[in-house]
């Protein structure tokens, strides 16, 4: 029992750790708790039902073009919605409250265009789980674990190593500085979006390779993504891995005695308390 | 005819309900994303007072209320130490707490299977069930509404609560307690907020938890921004405009399952809108800070 | 007769100490400049005794009370009024109801009072709207009573701010650099309106970097140093004594008169 909880744990952990890891790097560049997220997490899932269905993609070549689509509607979204917005110097409330806008303005596009219907990825006959130290594991939850570990490290290394990588923390450290040494800060927040949208579209699609699509899957999974970035402290990328993975934790450990129903609302519950009792999270500082 | 009485009676029940919020937002400025917590809690309480214990409309709508601004305290307390967007995420993260407990906890709320069957109004024997007389009722309680906040955001009590959304700090040192009169808009914004809700499971006479869902405490924001932040009257046009024209819709032939996405789409562009040309609303007079 | 007194204040900001066993006392009715050069703590010190920080260790007493653990707003009630370095005015609000806010108390400002106001409350309300504009008389505003305050010049916004604090008929009153930015004949009238505060028992406790205002009204000078009293005393001693020569030259920052 305890080994399959874990197992749980760590699978819907890694998912959360992927919302939250987009949502921390673009909170990290530019300050706003950016909703928005949630409905490019929906994006992701319906493009890869729409390149793996629809148009009969192989599993992995549709994996990545619909990553690349959501990174695409989430550059969208900060180019029309958030650069003017930046432009006049809007408070961190305005930009909130207008993400909040795109999140309902774009789960309806999609509703309209695929209906309250619940579809599913094809990805070939479902198999019987492994058993491994007394608890099942499927491949398509192997495959979850491996992806979310691979962008975890990818973006990790990308960030820390590369000059670009760089950059984005220049920008995050002070947008005005950054501008002086000669990096193009729009260009810069630009890339973030994309970059936090591709994540935020992986781990639509990882969650749909086991759950049913539907246009509201985005509001859930983006509240459980800025918990764990909040818990984690946004804007810290390990903080974001650490938080994802004790939200995990915490649901599926907290079903073992409570009715599974609550699972959702333990999220929220752990959300409003870290929000209260440790606003900037275990790692995060107030700056 | 009935159906265009029964708009207004919903304009009515938003009109009230984005008056309450713009009292805590628009006024007082602290950011509150989940209001339609308030209106459930004050819709379930109504409900079960007169389902459960057979208690008259008439009462249970003050109780209600009641109870609405008794967890309007509650909500109001993270207001003390939090502000601006970390606010704004507690409230929202609220609001869903409250429609998660309205879902689950069955054995009270009978969760998604909603509460029907609840009694109307009645005046000495005469149930008021049809939109035309529920609009009596409704055009009377949002007139109220419309007289207490009024009074209270003209008083020398609503100076102290512009003051605290223009600079916190300062209202201190003028000897407030701010943190009392913060609690205190949270109480009077869930209070009427909870009618709002009580009036509603009274008229439609079954609630489930889908009427209360972030997208409700969105649809009211979008109202109190859209008429105006800082500005009651605008709460009333506000309500007036957004709920009736996308009512003509449906008038002009749209089936219902693409118009309800379609509204929805044309809130979240107008929010978005909003924030872009005019934060402050139609005839506001304030914007987030 | 002592109005302030301050017992070894301490103060650490993240490590960093802010003020290091401060302590001085201030004689009721007299002006008191409080000086140092820039980050010596002088705000830090105004913020502990408005309240608005805690200090880590040390006590404050107002007219033998002990204030340190009050919450801001009762020390504000308590007595204390104050005004900060950079001017915080309810910009959006009239020049008028900048004072009435001020003015009001407790009771005017109930939510029963707002919902059903009462006669008795009504005619209070009129009373305190007298004593507002004489408020605005004294500090030359009256004629820019329905002004937005964001609409004011610089040197009117000081103004303001000091009457908005005198509303709360404070005991003590606290500047924090009254003369920053101001053209010389606003800064004369502001002299002049501090020493007529002074005249009519008003105790004062002001930051200053303008030494020659310093040096002109004030009786009594406490110079701070790294959140240290270096030294204390009338003008004429401050201005010879070494270690304040020492900590204005050597810090470069703002050269003495």
């Amino acid at each position: 029992m305890f080994t399959q909880l874990l197992f749980n744990s760590l699978i819907a952990g890694s998912i959360y750790t992927l919302i939250a890891l987009g949502f921390s790097l673009i909170y990290r560049t530019v300050r706003f708790f950016n909703f928005a997220h949630g409905v490019i997490y929906t994006c992701g899932a319906y493009a890869a039902y729409a390149f793996i269905n629809q148009l009969g993609f192989h599993p992995a070549a549709g994996f990545i073009c619909a990553s690349v689509c959501a990174g695409v509607v989430g550059s969208a979204v900060d180019a029309m919605v958030y650069k003017p917005l930046r432009r006049r110097k809007a408070p961190y409330l305005v930009l909130l409250i207008a993400s909040l806008g795109a999140f309902i303005f774009l789960q309806n596009v999609i509703l309209l265009i695929y209906s309250s219907q619940i579809v599913s990825l094809n990805t070939g006959p479902v198999k019987a789980g492994h058993l491994v130290l007394g608890g099942a594991i499927t491949d398509m939850q192997i495959v979850i674990l491996c992806t979310s570990l691979l962008l975890f490290a990818a973006l990790t290394l990308f960030v820390r190593y590369t000059r670009l990588g760089k950059a984005m923390r220049a920008v995050s450290d002070d947008t005005v500085a950054a501008g002086v040494v000669g990096i193009n800060p729009e260009r810069i927040i630009g890339i973030v979006f994309f970059a936090g949208s591709v994540l935020a579209g992986a781990a639509g699609i990882l969650t749909s390779l086991e759950t049913g699509i539907e246009p509201t899957m985005g509001m859930t999974a983006m509240l459980k993504g800025i918990t764990a970035a909040v818990v984690g402290g946004a804007g810290s990328i390990p903080g974001a891995a650490f938080g994802g993975m004790l939200l995990g934790c915490a649901e599926n450990f907290g079903i073992w005695k409570l009715p599974a129903a609550w699972k959702d609302c333990i999220a929220f519950v752990i959300l409003v308390g870290f929000l209260l009792v440790k606003p900037y999270g275990i790692v995060g500082k107030k700056d | 005819m009935e159906y265009f009485l029964h708009i207004l009676v919903i304009t009515g029940i938003y009109a009230i309900l984005a008056a309450s919020l713009n009292l805590i937002v628009g006024y007082t400025g602290l950011p509150s994303l989940g209001h339609a917590a308030f209106s459930c809690i004050g819709a379930y309480a109504s409900a079960l007072l007169s389902l459960r214990l057979g208690v008259s409309p008439w009462l249970a709508l003050p109780l209600a209320a009641g109870v609405a601004a008794g967890i309007g305290a509650l909500v109001g307390l993270p207001a003390l130490r939090i502000t601006g967007d970390y606010l704004a995420l507690t409230t929202f993260g609220l609001g869903l707490i409250v429609y998660s407990i309205a879902l689950n906890w069955a054995e009270l709320t009978e969760g998604p299977m909603g509460l029907a069957g609840i009694p109307a109004f009645a005046v000495a024997g005469f149930q008021l069930s049809s939109a035309g007389s529920y609009l009596v009722l409704v055009a009377v309680m949002a007139a109220l509404t419309y007289v207490v906040l009024g009074r209270i955001v003209d008083s020398p009590f609503g100076r102290v609560l512009r003051a605290i959304r223009e600079d916190e700090t300062a209202t201190i040192t003028m000897g407030k307690d701010v943190a009392r009169y913060k609690i205190m808009v949270f109480i009077v914004g869930a209070f009427f907020a909870g009618v709002a809700g009580s009036l509603y499971a009274h008229y439609i006479t079954y609630i489930d938890p889908s009427s209360f869902t972030v997208m409700e405490s969105i649809t009211i924001l979008v109202i109190t921004v859209f008429g105006g932040l800082g500005n009651m009257t605008g709460s009333f046009i506000g309500a007036a405009v957004l709920i009736v024209f996308p009512e003509t819709l449906r008038f002009i032939g749209i089936p219902s399952t693409v118009a309800a996405p379609l509204r929805q789409m044309f809130y979240g562009l107008l929010l978005i809108l909003l924030m872009v040309l005019r934060p402050q609303g139609i005839i506001g007079n304030y914007h987030f800070k | 007769m002592e109005i302030l007194r301050i017992d070894n204040l301490t103060k650490h900001f993240n490590g960093v100490t802010a003020l290091d066993g401060l302590s001085f006392s201030i004689e009721k009715g007299t002006i008191n400049a409080l000086i140092g050069p820039n980050g010596a703590g002088k705000t830090t010190v105004f913020n502990i005794i408005s309240g608005l920080i805690k200090p880590d260790g040390g006590a404050i007493h107002l007219n033998g009370i002990d204030i340190t653990s009050f919450a801001p707003h009762r020390i504000a009630r308590s007595g204390i009024g104050r005004t900060f370095q950079i001017i915080r005015l309810f910009s959006g609000m009239t020049v008028l109801e900048n004072i009435l806010l001020a003015l009001c108390n407790k009771r005017h400002e109930s939510l029963f009072a707002a919902i059903l106001p009462s006669r008795a409350i009504r005619e209070a309300e009129a009373r305190t709207a007298e004593k507002a504009l004489e408020l605005l008389e004294l500090v030359n505003l009256f004629a820019k009573k329905d002004a937005r305050a964001r609409n004011l010049s610089h040197g009117q916004r000081r103004l303001l701010e000091i009457a908005r604090a005198l509303a709360l008929d404070p005991s003590l009153l606290l500047l924090d650099e009254p003369m920053a930015g101001l053209f010389p004949e606003t800064a004369a009238e502001m002299r002049s309106i501090i020493r007529r505060l002074c005249d009519c028992g008003k105790t004062i406790l002001f930051i200053e970097h303008d030494m020659k205002t310093v040096m002109d009204i004030s009786g009594h000078i406490i110079v701070l140093n790294y959140g240290r009293k270096i030294a204390e005393g009338a003008p004429h001693r401050i201005r010879n004594e070494p270690l304040v020569i020492e900590a204005y030259l050597g810090g470069g920052s703002h050269a003495a008169a």
